[in-house]
């Protein structure tokens, strides 16, 4: 057995035309998750890969059966070692990488190859659950495409590439109406069957702030939420997105703390101004609204709490889209009980820090003086604005900051700042979020990235509630965009010309639509589209129904589709068969019997016989379905003028 | 048992059925398995795929479905053979204007073959059974196949069609024993003599035996010329079932005349068959060797059996 895994001329002319297309759509199909894979099982992969591409040139042998066996073990164990598990994600995109390696060397039969083409096909579902976007359902387009050919192919070894890349194009278009049909009315179901212990991966977003740290921040551009605004757009200098208050400092790090209120009043101010957010997903509790939000979106189970944020019950694990209400002027009123927490400051840390405050406190009576002799003290001593600060003491972090480094980004000059302002008696709190937006002219809508991310401070003064103060801008001016035009490139400058800008927007805008009308589909929107058929989802009685509809709008759909195709076919092919079959029926009638068995010259022989007087009638009818039964006539009028000649003939 | 079908005769509806290839269940579980991860992870783009996927093997089905549909059988025709030997049944098959690609045909599952139907031109199709027993050889019903495009659809047919084969008798070695034609002037018994005695050329006739071309003279460039052996010069024989022994059953005896047919061809006689019933004159010629073992194959098969 083994020797015939071995080259022969035979294997050869067979398996190099297989082998060479099943290879590229594998390769396809594993492509996107190259950068997750493990390096042993890549290195798996492509070792193998390679050899069976290499063999078919160089005609080296296969190893054996025995050995691809053992060497699938060992994978299989190599991917319990590496994840600790079999199912789940990772595990299981690894697991299919390692049977593809080994696999390739069973393409020696049909059903092997099968297989394969089946397990690329798992592949590409498994990308999907990694990346959400449109790039990657065109590309699981295009690899389903390819696949597909190969599948064509595999079947169909003669035909030319080209033939089997239009079939397999053809079948997918055909298939996009009935894909459209099932994915919007196949009944969805709200939550998941098993749980889906899934973490996004990616958070450009925490609910602490610890300087020094991180000794770069990476400047991430992907896309935090995108605002569209109803009406009133705000000035851009009032553009900040609040996220989380942090009200606990430990003497390392600011933290939200515990047990903040829920609001019961609520802020009075100026205009209203109303917007919608598409939060990509964060893994996190806490939703994003302008600076100061006065409604809590009415589609999400959430809390409002007294320092106006807002959290989801759950974290947000899928894109979420919330109408939202803010102002901002606004006078959040007199200090509660449980503000006071505000001036709370660490003891035994930054003694420097916390001197200088103090000192600040009594030398100045007038607050509104002090804030302003604070932000100065930034602008005297030479403080810089950077990305990639030097690391700091881990156990006075603010004093090596204020008094040794004297270089960082938003949360070093937010975080020193809320310290010296309590320490100088003034209640302080720092707000992280997003500050600015970019506008898309295209998708008319902003655009908010991770970039954006940022820290300020509020502080509270008599009369005016907590007023935001920002650090930042006294040492950086230009990291806080002042206006939202697009165009503008002073932020990201020196990146793009004003065309690519568009380009980027245009690409940015598509995605968006995507994102809302595709991948957003959810249990809800069904829901609308059933309320329009007149069926509420809100029981379970409400879901047998829709399954219900669903199974029979599939059947009305299908069905006369089927049916109606297939009667076409068959109209076309039988036309004549159909009206000779009339024709005899007709004789028969008239006691001209056609026997089983009788051809047409032999029946029209039978007819004159019996009846002479049908003589030249039957004769031309017998002469045209001689002519379009047994010779190659193609023309369809002749074929409606034998119909009616049919339909006309009496006896 | 299926319907004796007449020739032409189109594929239709009525008569293709389709249904997954086992790898067809294969790929629905996969599309399950897709399914109910896309369900419980809620992933928009996993069910677009699981649809896509779904979609793209409901289509397919109506591709292997056309594969088959429309495809006209214009005539049949299997050739006599002996037993032992493959009945070969050349179909005439024609198909309108789209190609169908990998149709397999046969007499049984394990035994079809692959062809590609040309459109709009005549195709040839052979379909083989063994042939075992003298007489007139029917064969089962012919299987129309197709896993045409993805191998996840099966589509097929069974169509038995009028048609069949003539089977020879299985020639049996003897003694050459022949009778006299009676109109023969000549007397005497002749057997066994004189047939290899060279005694000229005359010129070549359509239906003389090969092997007795005189290659020498045509490669001459005097045309052809067939030799002919003193021995049956002037000569017809009879092959009578009468002479042959009476310890030999009708089978037997068949093959044994079946046997003396062909060597009486051989050798370029003249002769003529005597079988109840039947009763051809001397002849000579590959004609005249097919009605002799057509006659002998058919022989005691009642006429209603014979189109």
């Amino acid at each position: 057995m083994i020797s015939n895994r071995f080259f022969t001329a035979n294997l050869e002319t067979d398996t190099k035309s297989q082998l060479i297309p099943i290879l590229i759509a594998i390769v396809i199909a594993i492509a996107p998750h190259i950068v997750r894979l493990p390096a042993w099982i890549l290195i798996c992969c492509f070792v193998s890969w390679g050899y069976v591409a290499l063999s078919l040139k160089y005609r080296l042998p296969w190893p054996p059966k025995w050995l691809c066996q053992i060497l699938g073990i060992i994978g299989f164990c190599g991917v319990l070692a590496t994840f600790g598990r079999i199912l789940g994600r990772e595990a299981s995109v690894a697991l299919l990488s390692i049977l593809l390696a080994f696999k390739t060397f069973e393409t020696i039969t049909y059903r092997d190859r099968m297989i394969i083409i089946f397990l690329a096909y798992f592949l590409v579902i498994t990308n999907l659950f990694y990346f959400e976007t449109l790039s990657m359902t065109l590309y699981m387009f295009v690899s389903v495409f390819i696949t597909t050919s190969v599948l064509i192919h595999i079947n169909y070894p003669k035909a030319k590439i080209s033939a089997n890349l239009v079939l397999a194009g053809n079948i997918m278009l055909k298939s996009l109406p009935l894909m459209v049909f099932l994915f919007l009315l196949f009944p969805r179901i709200q939550g998941s069957l098993w749980g889906t212990g899934r973490h996004a991966a990616k958070t450009g977003f925490s609910d602490h702030l610890t300087i020094g740290d991180i000794s770069s921040l990476s400047k991430n551009d992907e896309i935090a939420f995108r605002v569209e605004f109803k009406g009133k757009i705000p000035k851009g200098s009032s553009i900040y997105w609040r996220g989380v208050v942090l009200w606990n400092f430990d003497g390392e790090s600011w933290k939200r703390g515990l047990s903040v209120p829920l609001k019961e009043n609520f802020i009075v101010g100026g205009e209203d101004t109303n917007y919608t957010v598409t939060l990509e997903p964060h893994d996190q509790r806490f939703l994003f609204a302008l600076d100061m939000p006065i409604s809590i979106p009415s589609n999400i189970n959430a809390d409002f709490f007294s320092d106006e944020t807002i959290m989801a019950r759950f974290p947000i694990r899928k894109r979420l889209k919330y109408s939202i209400k803010s102002i901002t002027v606004y006078n959040t009123g007199d200090m509660k009980k449980w503000e006071e927490r505000a001036i709370h400051i660490p003891r035994y840390t930054n003694p420097k820090s916390i001197e200088l405050g103090k000192k600040w406190g009594y030398e100045n009576k007038d607050k509104e003086e002090l804030i302003y002799k604070a932000l100065n003290y930034f602008k005297k001593n030479e403080f810089a604005y950077t990305l990639s600060p030097p690391r700091l003491d881990k156990i006075n972090v603010i004093d090596d900051f204020l008094f040794r480094t004297k270089k960082g980004y938003c949360e070093h000059f937010a975080a020193s700042f809320a310290l010296l302002m309590r320490a100088s008696g003034i209640p302080s709190r720092v707000v992280i979020g997003y500050q600015g937006a970019e506008f898309n002219p295209i998708g008319n809508y902003y655009i908010i990235r991770q970039s954006d991310a940022h820290a300020w401070v509020e502080v509270w003064l008599d009369k005016k509630g907590w007023v935001r103060i920002e650090p930042t801008s006294v040492v950086a001016p230009e990291r806080l965009v002042d206006n939202l035009d697009s165009l503008n490139i002073a932020k990201r400058g020196n990146r793009f010309s004003s065309f690519s800008r568009y380009v980027e927007f245009g690409w940015d805008t598509i995605n968006s639509r995507w994102n809302q009308w595709i991948m957003d589909y959810t249990s809800l929107e069904q829901s609308r589209i059933f309320s329009f058929l007149g069926i509420k989802i809100n029981s379970i009685k409400g879901i047998l129904r829709s399954i219900f509809v669903f199974i029979s709008l599939t059947f009305c759909v299908l069905l006369p589709v089927t049916i109606g195709y297939l009667y076409k076919q068959q109209v076309k092919i039988d036309i004549v068969k159909l009206y000779y079959d009339k024709f005899c029926e007709k004789l028969y009638k008239a006691g001209i019997e056609r026997l089983p068995n009788q051809g047409p010259l032999d029946y029209y022989n039978k007819i004159i016989l019996l009846k002479p007087g049908l003589k030249p009638k039957a004769e031309e009818i017998i002469n045209l379905y001689i002519a379009l039964n047994y010779g190659f006539n193609r023309d369809e009028k002749l074929k409606y003028k034998f119909r009616d000649m049919v339909k006309r003939f009496d006896t | 048992m299926k319907s004796f079908v007449s020739i032409p005769y189109s594929l239709t509806l009525r008569r293709i059925y389709v249904f997954p290839t086992r790898y067809g269940f294969l790929f629905l579980l996969v599309l399950l398995i897709m399914l109910i991860g896309s369900v419980n992870y809620n992933n928009n783009l996993g069910f677009l795929l699981t649809f896509l996927l779904g979609s793209m093997l409901f289509v397919s089905m109506f591709y292997t479905y056309n594969n088959l549909s429309g495809i006209k059988f214009l005539s049949v025709k299997a050739n006599p053979v002996f037993p032992k030997d493959e009945a070969v049944f050349e179909y005439v098959i024609y198909a309108k204007d789209t190609d169908r690609l990998s149709v397999e045909f046969g007499f049984s599952e394990d035994k079809k073959r692959k062809w590609d139907i040309v459109p709009n031109i005549e195709n040839r199709v052979k379909a083989t059974t063994p042939a075992n027993m003298r007489g007139l050889l029917t064969p089962g019903p012919l299987l129309i196949f197709t896993s045409y495009p993805f191998g996840l659809f099966r589509g097929w047919s069974w169509i038995q069609f009028e048609s069949s084969c003539i089977v020879y008798p299985q020639p049996v070695k003897g003694a050459f024993e022949t009778a006299e034609y009676l109109d023969s002037k000549e007397g005497g018994n002749r057997e066994g003599s004189g047939v290899d005695d060279f005694c000229g050329l005359k010129n070549y006739q359509q239906g003389d035996t090969i092997q007795h071309i005189s290659w020498k003279a045509s490669s001459r460039g005097q045309g052809l010329y067939t030799k002919v052996f003193c021995g049956n010069l002037g000569t017809s024989v009879m092959l009578d079932i009468n002479r042959l022994s009476n310890n030999l059953d009708m089978e037997q005896k068949l093959s044994r005349l079946c046997y003396m047919v062909l060597k009486a061809h051989r050798m370029n006689l003249s002769y003529g068959l005597k079988i109840p019933g039947v009763n051809i004159l001397p002849e000579t010629g590959e004609s005249h060797k097919a009605q002799c073992l057509k006659a002998l194959a058919l022989f005691g098969i009642s006429a209603n059996d014979i189109k």
